[in-house]
């Protein structure tokens, strides 16, 4: 389900705070107030999401993971839990 | 995030062979502390003592104290015979040594527990009043018998960080300030 009209970026406002050690990170959303513990992947999902084009954020995230059949399945279901989370929108590029 | 921390991100995804479906898990965050009770003084009517039927109820130990705190923590497995020991020595002499309005009240195997993370020991102090737990944190870092005696006792708790523990501040129900 990537956009094919827009980009994708950070929900203004949302907070993000990296747990290296953990491979995790933790974000929280203050317009519906909660913290959400993200696993590897979403978390590259989510840096990834900066306003590239559709096309730019799958190829980075295609460089970016181990190269399986289900990459590109993966990225569109990150993105759809992390535009049903509140964490990214989608924008104009 | 910098493009040198996106970099370290991919580092740690490069070194996989495979890599979990994407997940965003919402936390339910649990918050122990100052949520349903304020820490006023036990049934007080001046600041830092008990109120006259608690001082009485303590007095008859019906209540274990005006203020009950219970430490649970772990000592390493490897210190637990010397940890025995130490006890064996020295509880008498830290309960005589403690300020006044300090009891100390024993320390504890737990020998069965539901709670998973709380530790395999308890410590329990009971106090006279609010002021007299003051007290316990001025007088334990001082230099007489009952601060070296204290810092022994805590010198054995398991510090590491995946050891467990645990801290409950307990005050009379009868005269705890609900919100």
């Amino acid at each position: 389900m990537s956009s094919q009209n827009g980009c994708y970026r950070l929900v203004p406002g949302v907070r993000v705070r990296p747990v290296p050690e953990l491979e995790t990170c933790v974000v929280f959303t203050p317009a519906d107030p909660r913290l959400y513990r993200l696993n590897l992947n979403a978390w590259l999902i989510l840096e990834l999401c900066q306003g590239l084009s559709p096309e730019a954020l799958a190829q980075a995230y295609l460089e970016a993971v181990p190269p399986t059949p289900d990459a590109e399945a993966q990225l569109d279901q990150g993105l759809a839990t992390l535009l049903e989370s509140g964490i990214v929108e989608q924008c104009q590029p | 995030m910098s493009s040198s921390d996106l970099e370290r991100l991919k580092g740690m995804i490069k070194s996989r062979d495979s890599l979990d479906a994407p997940t965003a898990v919402a936390l339910d965050p649990e918050v122990r502390t100052g949520e349903t009770f304020i820490l006023t003084d036990p049934g007080g009517t001046r600041a830092g003592e008990p109120g006259a039927n608690i001082k009485a109820l303590v007095k008859n130990k019906t209540l274990v104290g005006a203020v009950t705190m219970v430490w649970g923590y772990d000592v390493a497995l490897e210190h637990g015979d010397r940890f025995g020991a130490w006890l064996r020595d020295n509880e008498a002499a830290l309960a005589a040594a403690a300020p006044k309005g300090v009891n100390y009240r024993g320390t504890y195997a737990v020998f069965s527990t539901t709670e998973k993370h709380t530790g395999n020991y308890r410590t329990i102090w009971a106090y006279d009043s609010l002021n007299a737990l003051q007290a316990m944190y001025a007088a334990a870092g001082g230099t007489d018998e009952f601060a070296t005696l204290f810092k022994q006792l805590n010198d054995f708790r398991d510090r590491s960080r995946d050891a467990n523990r645990a801290q409950e501040i307990l005050v009379p129900a009868a005269a705890a300030g609900r919100i």
